[in-house]
């Protein structure tokens, strides 16, 4: 029992947060909901024994993607500035979604699953040894990817020089 | 743990030698770029160009390993090597297409070089993917390195904005895609194609989450091959980024698309015709005809092209069709099942290579001529006169629309009439007649196109100069496109023998 | 209650609806680039749903992480790209954005 009582304060703790992310007015209170669904999600994934993709959650998401994120709303000024939301497409967006979580929601109760009871047990062993065998060409190929999302991002937030005489000097270094 | 079966990648490393290739060539350019401080702006297309040829070279003499590789991640063979053959060559054209623009408008990006190369890489991987997990990073590498390549033009709102458009689709069909995944891994319990094919032909499979799953992903590849309910950022993007990568974009990531599409849909065909079949040929047709009816009234030659590539996914979508076709029919269309599904994919490859030369002929002339991206250098209006001030680009360029429109020297008309002919042979004449009077319809807008440039008189600020690279480069395309549509037989032979290899 | 594959899975219905909530109400880019992160959130709680309880493998968790890492990258790339726009026009609301539509 206990352990469903824990699985529902996660879930809350995934969910609640979720509908502030969703609805709020202030970016960055959406961003801190964030913060709250990321950890619970965190939680889910150590619930279910799955200790790496938690520790992996906390890390890249929590500590990376979401300062990312709060960084990027106050550096747009977003915070103060009004009419983030549009109330005009609540309704057709709210329709699309309950559409697709009844067309989830019934997919899964559609289906009866013979329950695994087995104890959850740490897999943190078990993927260290498929990445480096059996997955060891998508372990290589993501630093690509992301050398090459680092080339983008870095291309993109450059600083731009003005053109003009006055910067026609510092034109002739070559950018690295 | 003790048991550490240690991967023996001899085999392995020769096979994936035009991917190791494009992937270190990639990273060759940019520390080029970053450590020769002498480089002229032309230097690095050279290397990039080199690169890609080194690619051509060694997958025409080595004789690759057919057959799954790297523990079924990947499949190689004729299928991947065709498209490998594709995207090097798009690559080539575009890099050519893109060093003649950035010696005139002054927006000189080093970094476009390895994230061209970079997304040729993700497109490879995807057309060689033989397991979900591949086909996923193959996407996120395609898409991630074209967001770049479309906002990237510093300073420019347009360029930003097609970026950020881009971005947000592609984010949402990639989220789409993932749920997609992740029910059809529940049902089969992997991500393998052969373990989702075990799965399928056992029966073992929960159908509800199966049919969820690969609806979800046809969600996820719509948004790529820009299908009708999922191309709302198509006209916007392609209007708003560079010519040249528009042309990238137009070409290289359709075939892409269509490749893992066509993988994806003979994976699946019995529960995919079962479940998706109506669906999809719903799609196809509001694909077709939308695209073709919006195109009519567009004044921006890209925002047309844009809308007419739309309407060329719909062509491509029947195709789809004409193969799922024969799952659902009676015993007697069984028996041709087999057939068909092979004509359907070579005329589907067919068609692929026949839309990427003519949407690349004429993305390189309207790259020639355009001013700077979204600036209304790209209204058709300021094409007037150009018969008479460059006669060889106007000539490419009508030979492009003339193509695209299908009118019979070209290899447009041969493409259609291929995927028309499997069409009917499925039994779908309705659909083979809404086929026919969209491209009629398609004409008109363009032959507006060759009216304008053949008769009418010289625009006043049109521009005068002439990049000669590109305009051969382009000319040289529109040889191929008469050649082609001259001579299909050996091509489409040749077509249908590398699609065998994926036809189970 | 037995808490099993089925909970889980809601959980995850429930997130992937909230986002695509988001993607389809907010204006502004950082709002929806939200939206996309609970729905690849929500994916990946059904991977590892689906691990744990149907394949007894760790293929999912697997595919889980490699979702995160490509997550992450396209969070840079797309931020860079919301910062890009924002030098360009001024803000982040995507509905301002429309220099295209002629």
């Amino acid at each position: 029992m206990t352990g469903d009582l824990i699985f529902i304060l996660l879930a809350l703790l995934t969910l609640v947060p979720a509908v502030w992310v969703v609805m709020s007015r202030n970016l960055v209170h959406a961003g801190f909901g964030l913060l709250f669904t990321l950890f619970g999600a965190a939680g889910l994934y150590a619930y279910m024994g799955a200790d790496f993709i938690a520790v992996a959650q906390l890390m890249v998401y929590i500590g990376g993607v979401l300062v990312l994120v709060l960084f990027t709303v106050m550096m747009t000024h977003v915070p103060r500035s009004h009419g983030n939301h549009g109330y005009d497409r609540y309704v057709p967006a709210s329709v699309f979604a309950l559409l697709t979580f009844g067309v989830l929601y019934k997919t899964i109760t559609s289906v009866n699953w013979s329950a695994s009871t087995s104890p959850a047990e740490p897999t943190i062993a078990r993927i260290g040894a498929q990445i480096m065998t059996d997955f060891i060409f998508p372990f290589e190929y993501v630093s690509l990817v992301l050398l090459a999302a680092m080339i983008g991002a870095a291309l993109l937030t450059r600083e731009e020089r003005p053109a003009g005489p006055a910067n026609a000097a510092k034109d002739t270094e070559v950018a690295p | 743990m003790n048991d550490l079966a240690i991967p023996d990648f001899g085999r392995e490393i020769a096979a994936l030698l035009p991917f190791l290739i494009v992937a270190g060539g990639g990273l060759l350019v940019m520390v080029t770029d970053a450590l020769v401080k002498t480089l002229r702006k032309d230097h690095l297309s050279y290397l990039v160009l080199l690169v890609l040829l080194s690619v051509i070279v060694v997958q025409t003499t080595s004789g690759t390993p057919e057959g799954p590789v790297l523990n079924g991640l990947l499949l190689l063979g004729n299928f991947s090597r065709f498209f490998t053959y594709l995207f090097v060559v798009i690559g080539v054209l575009t890099t050519i297409f893109a060093t003649g623009i950035f010696d005139r408008d002054g927006n000189y990006r080093p970094e476009f070089y390895p994230l061209l190369l970079f997304a040729i890489l993700g497109m490879m991987v995807l057309a060689a993917a033989n397991d979900l997990l591949t086909v996923y990073l193959g996407l996120e590498t395609m898409s991630l390195a074209t967001y770049v390549l479309a906002g990237g033009v510093r300073g420019n709102a347009p360029s930003s904005e097609a970026g950020f458009k881009y971005l947000m689709l592609g984010g949402f069909s990639s989220a789409f895609f993932l749920m997609g995944v992740a029910f059809v891994y529940g049902a089969c319990g992997g991500t393998g194609f052969d373990q989702i094919a075990a799965a399928l032909h056992s029966g073992s499979a929960p159908m509800p989450f199966l049919t969820l799953g690969t609806g979800l992903m046809l969600v996820g590849f719509g948004f790529k091959v820009a299908m009708v309910p999922f191309h709302m950022w198509t006209p916007d993007v392609y209007d708003g980024a560079p010519a040249y990568v528009t042309g990238f974009m137009a070409t290289a990531i359709k075939a892409a698309g269509f490749a893992i599409l066509l993988r994806f849909v003979l994976l699946t065909e019995p529960m995919l015709a079962f479940a998706w079949y109506p669906v999809l040929t719903v799609l196809a047709v509001l694909t077709m005809s939308l695209g073709n009816i919006v195109a009519l009234v567009q004044g921006n030659i890209k925002r047309m092209l844009a809308w007419s590539s739309i309407a060329h996914a719909g062509y491509l979508l029947l195709g789809i069709v004409a193969i799922l076709a024969p799952a659902l029919g009676g015993p007697e269309m069984m028996a041709r099942a087999k057939g068909i599904v092979e004509e359907g994919g070579a005329a589907l490859l067919f068609y692929l290579v026949g839309y990427a030369l003519m949407n690349l002929a004429a993305f390189g002339i309207i790259n020639v001529m355009g001013t700077e991206p979204g600036v209304d250098g790209d209204q058709i209006s300021r094409y007037a006169g150009l018969s008479r001030r460059q006669p060889v680009a106007a000539a490419t360029l009508a030979v492009a629309m003339l193509s695209l429109a299908g009118i019979p020297p070209m290899v447009g008309f041969m493409a259609k009439f291929y995927i028309f002919s499997v069409v009917v042979k499925a039994g779908l004449i309705p659909l083979a007649i809404i086929g026919v009077i969209n491209s009629l319809i398609s004409v008109y807008y363009y032959l507006r196109v060759i009216v304008v440039m053949y008769m009418h008189d010289t625009a006043e600020d049109s521009y005068q100069g002439t990049e000669w690279v590109s305009v051969a480069a382009a000319g040289l395309l529109a040889f191929l496109i008469i050649y082609l549509g001259v001579m299909p037989e050996a091509f489409h032979r040749g077509a249908e023998i590398v699609f065998r290899q994926i036809s189970f | 209650m037995n808490v099993g594959l089925p909970h889980f899975l809601t959980v995850g219905a429930i997130l992937f609806a909230l986002g695509l909530f988001a993607v389809m109400s907010r204006r502004n880019a950082i709002g929806i680039l939200m939206g996309v992160e609970l729905m690849l959130n929500a994916s990946n709680i059904n991977f590892v749903a689906f691990s744990r309880y149907v394949e007894h493998a760790v293929d999912g968790q697997i595919m889980a992480a490699f979702v995160i890492v490509l997550a992450a990258a396209e969070a840079a790339v797309a931020l860079a790209i919301v910062l890009a726009m924002y030098r360009n026009f001024g803000t982040a609301n995507a509905d301002v954005v429309q220099s295209l539509k002629r």
